[in-house]
């Protein structure tokens, strides 16, 4: 491990054998910076003269901008946002990273990043700065899990991310359709609590004109382009197949060997089911990534759907939504049996099995070690992050910033008077609180090199949706390739990681 | 010997700029495809093994397959109808500026823009395209998500971005030509068609030997279009290797298996940049020895009076 790790422990800890010098004299520093931070007024700092370089990911680049000169005019310092095309995010902060050069001094960036970021000290921890937060304390408990990388904080969360369900309110709730549907499947008309009922629901709806636009509408959207978010969309239905709540860790890798789980029969029933739900979207859902997802449910005509918060978000501006007052939402569902990797068989359950999927896991800000002005640059994190700010935050269209404290929940009335003018957001949010709060949410995968995985999975599980593959076939050669992928890793340091997302000891 | 030292000083800036923009980049992507190296560029030799692995690998396999059809079928298409449309266009005394500016238009569009107007237009619920099929058929057609015709429609695209190069080169071909040739055959009674065939299009040689050349090449790399419209799904029928070589490299972070993909590529364009003249001339040769016998032979017929020696 880089020193930086070592010597922010807390001085009681740093007396350790292997402890040299150096790293003494720094961790005395960083405590000494820590305290001078924590000790100081509650005024706003004088930041004058200096410069905050900070690099952000294209479409949260609103979601610091927006409090930008505000910060600036409190301070007198001065921020320049470096914009980096989504895509490219990741790339752009390693190569900065690993080059030693100065390029910025705060990066905002995907949580799964955080421990590869963190292992190779390329981001400060930010234990000295955090005791002087005082809305630490608010931060849901599974975005806290997050920002942790070997026991010390290194983030500041911006964003809270959890992949649920939507529903057409106008769809589902209506009597004439309820009659029907019960009629044809023999159970009421709902939001769906298993697959099978989302995949009735979906195919009911497929066909007809149910929201009286004119044409006929269709069942389900979800994305699934190659080389979009598909992966994130895909593995939140995994997850419920193969992330069994009796085994922690089982969604990605087997823990203590770290054989690849992802061609299991969980996984393969998932991806069957993702393959047959193409019957009830349009044909171009192929072709749509989140961003196509998101602006055609929005403009109407399909029944169910599945994304992240932004689809609620979107729907609230009548500009380009049809479906404002007309949103249900339901915590992914999840079906009576799971696979268990140890049994090698399935085990069944008496209700269904849900798990939430922290796909993504939101936006956090770190400071970069090469910063020559990481107080600066802890103040701003801190101030996009203030309760009020981070409010405001997460209640306007467009910044990409989703609920993710106590508070943003607690005050649904909040959101209705917000910039966003939320219709009836008491669901929306408990939705998502459920979500986050459930017992059995599961964290992205947060070990070395998890892009490379990323991508290998879409790869297959696009051949499997294309018919070039059976399901089988196609995750049995993306699990081959993870297999590479964690034995060039190294096998240990990602077990290790792996283990760690979920507190196995 | 000062004359000769001071050629060189002259010359040395742009070598040195060349170099330093082409050949240097050149020769680390070929080390890069020879190790294990990630996005923070360290990595081990492996010898070749990026390049057998290539061998057995699907998707690169099938993208490399695609980028072939992509150049092989596009480019001739893109050929004929810039051709068709240079001559067209030659033709009128008036107008011909707005006409060509209109034919220009597509090459003056970015990319990405040409892939978000092209979804637009093709998807079958809500593009222009479909819409009209339908109230002429009553058939709507999946033009992005069935495989052929994903890929059909990828050089769809293709061909209506590119077609205008084509034009370009050939349209200027065509307006560089001296008059006199054409007026001797039109005063000996031949056809338009002779005159195209045995005129304009061998004096265009050069022309379309450039505007294949560089389109060829161009067309090698094809990426926004397929980035945009189709991801390079369904599956990955209509992936190239050039975007295959970026996920890989760029967004996997597997940089020296990535940069062995744009070394093949380099290769293949290549061989085909050497081969394609090389080609050319043959063809060329052997179709003036046709027309020199064409010739003779109506020299000969013309000399005995009609009568056939």
């Amino acid at each position: 491990m880089v020193d930086h790790n070592i010597n922010l422990l807390p001085a009681g800890r740093q007396a350790s054998a292997g402890t040299t010098r150096r790293s003494l004299l720094q961790g005395m520093a960083s405590l000494a910076l820590g305290s001078a931070v924590a000790t100081r007024p509650a005024m706003a700092a004088d930041f004058k003269g200096k410069t905050v370089v900070v690099a952000v990911g294209s479409f949260m680049s609103s979601g610091i901008a927006m409090f930008k000169n505000k910060w600036e005019a409190e301070t007198g310092g001065r921020i320049e946002i470096v914009e980096i095309p989504f895509g490219d995010l990741y790339q752009r902060l390693f190569t900065a990273f690993t080059s030693g050069a100065h390029q910025f001094d705060v990066a905002v960036y995907a949580s799964n990043w955080i421990p590869e970021f963190a292992q190779a000290g390329h981001i400060v921890s930010l234990e000295p700065y955090y005791p002087q937060k005082d809305n630490w304390n608010s931060v849901l408990p599974s975005v806290q899990r997050i920002m942790y990388s070997q026991g010390q904080r290194y983030t500041v969360p911006l964003d809270g991310d959890v992949i649920f369900g939507y529903y057409r309110t106008d769809a589902l709730d209506k009597p004439d359709h309820k009659k029907r549907f019960q009629d044809k499947y023999g159970y009421a008309l709902a939001a769906p609590t298993t697959w099978e009922q989302y995949r009735d629901i979906a195919q009911f709806f497929t066909g007809w004109d149910w929201s009286g636009s004119g044409k006929p509408g269709f069942g389900v959207l979800e994305a699934q382009k190659p080389k979009d978010v598909g992966p994130y969309i895909f593995i939140s239905r995994a997850a419920t197949y193969a992330a069994n709540a009796t085994l922690k860790g089982s969604l990605f890798f087997d823990p203590d060997t770290m054989e690849p789980q992802i061609n299991n029969p969980g996984w393969v029933q998932a991806l069957k089911d993702w393959i047959e739900i193409r019957k009830f979207g349009p044909p171009e859902m192929a072709t749509y990534g989140g961003g196509e997802m998101r602006g055609n449910f929005v403009a109407g005509d399909y029944a169910l759907g599945i994304d992240w918060a932004d689809v609620g978000i979107m729907a609230q501006d009548e500009n380009s939504s049809t479906i404002k007052g007309k949103l249900g939402y339901f915590v992914l569902p999840g079906p009576s049996k799971v696979w268990n990797y140890r049994t090698k068989d399935w085990q069944a359950f008496s209700t269904p099995q849900q798990a939430p999927f922290q796909g993504w896991g939101g936006w956090h800000g770190s400071i970069a070690k090469t910063s020559k002005v990481p107080e600066a640059a802890w103040d701003f994190l801190n101030f996009i992050d203030s309760t009020p700010n981070a409010f405001t935050a997460v209640t306007t269209p467009g910044t990409a910033r989703n609920p993710y404290r106590v508070d943003h929940f607690s005050n649904p009335d909040a959101w209705t008077k917000a910039p966003v003018k939320y219709a009836d957001p008491k669901p929306y949010l408990d939705t998502i609180k459920a979500a986050l709060s459930h017992p059995n949410v599961q964290s992205d995968l947060r070990i070395l090199q998890s892009g490379r995985y990323y991508e290998v999975l879409d790869q297959w599980t696009q051949e499997a949706l294309a018919g070039s593959l059976s399901p089988e076939a196609a995750l049995a050669k993306a699990a081959d390739q993870w297999r590479a992928i964690t034995k060039e890793a190294g096998v240990a340091s990602q077990r290790k990681l792996y283990r760690d997302l979920y507190g196995l000891t | 010997m000062k004359v000769s030292s001071a050629k060189y000083f002259l010359v040395a800036p742009p070598l040195l700029f060349f170099l330093a923009l082409s050949l240097i980049p050149l020769l680390l992507t070929l080390g890069l495809s020879l190790t294990d190296a990630d996005l923070s560029g360290a990595g081990n030799w492996i010898g070749l093994s990026n390049y057998k692995a290539l061998w057995s690998d699907r998707i690169f396999l099938r993208s490399y397959l695609n980028t072939l059809e992509y150049a092989v079928i596009g480019v001739p298409v893109q050929y004929v109808l810039g051709l068709v449309l240079a001559v067209f266009v030659a033709q009128f005394q008036h107008g011909r500026r707005l006409l060509r500016l209109i034919v220009l238009i597509p090459l003056m569009v970015a990319p990405l823009v040409v892939g978000f107007i092209w979804k637009t237009m093709l998807d079958s619920r809500l593009g222009p395209v479909d819409d009209l099929l339908r109230h002429l058929t009553g058939i709507a057609v999946p033009w992005l998500t069935d495989e052929t015709l994903a890929f059909v429609s990828i050089l769809v695209v293709d061909t209506w971005q590119w077609t205008p190069f084509m034009f370009l080169i050939l349209f200027a071909g065509i307006a560089s030509m001296p008059r006199e040739p054409f007026e001797a055959a039109y005063v000996d009674g031949a056809s338009r068609w002779r005159v195209f065939w045995d005129i304009t299009f061998p004096m265009l040689g050069p022309a379309s030997l450039a505007a294949v050349l560089l389109r060829g090449i161009e067309a090698f790399k094809i990426f926004d279009i397929v980035y945009y419209i189709t991801g390079g799904g369904p599956g990955s029928v209509t992936t190239s290797t050039t975007l295959t070589a970026y996920f890989t490299g760029l967004r996997s972070g597997h940089v020296g298996y990535g940069a062995a993909m744009t070394v093949i590529l380099l290769l293949t364009v290549i061989a085909f940049g050497s081969l394609f003249p090389f080609a050319v001339k043959l063809i060329t040769r052997q179709r003036g020895k046709t027309f020199a016998r064409a010739v003779n032979r109506n020299i000969a017929a013309t000399n005995f009076g009609g009568v056939r020696a």
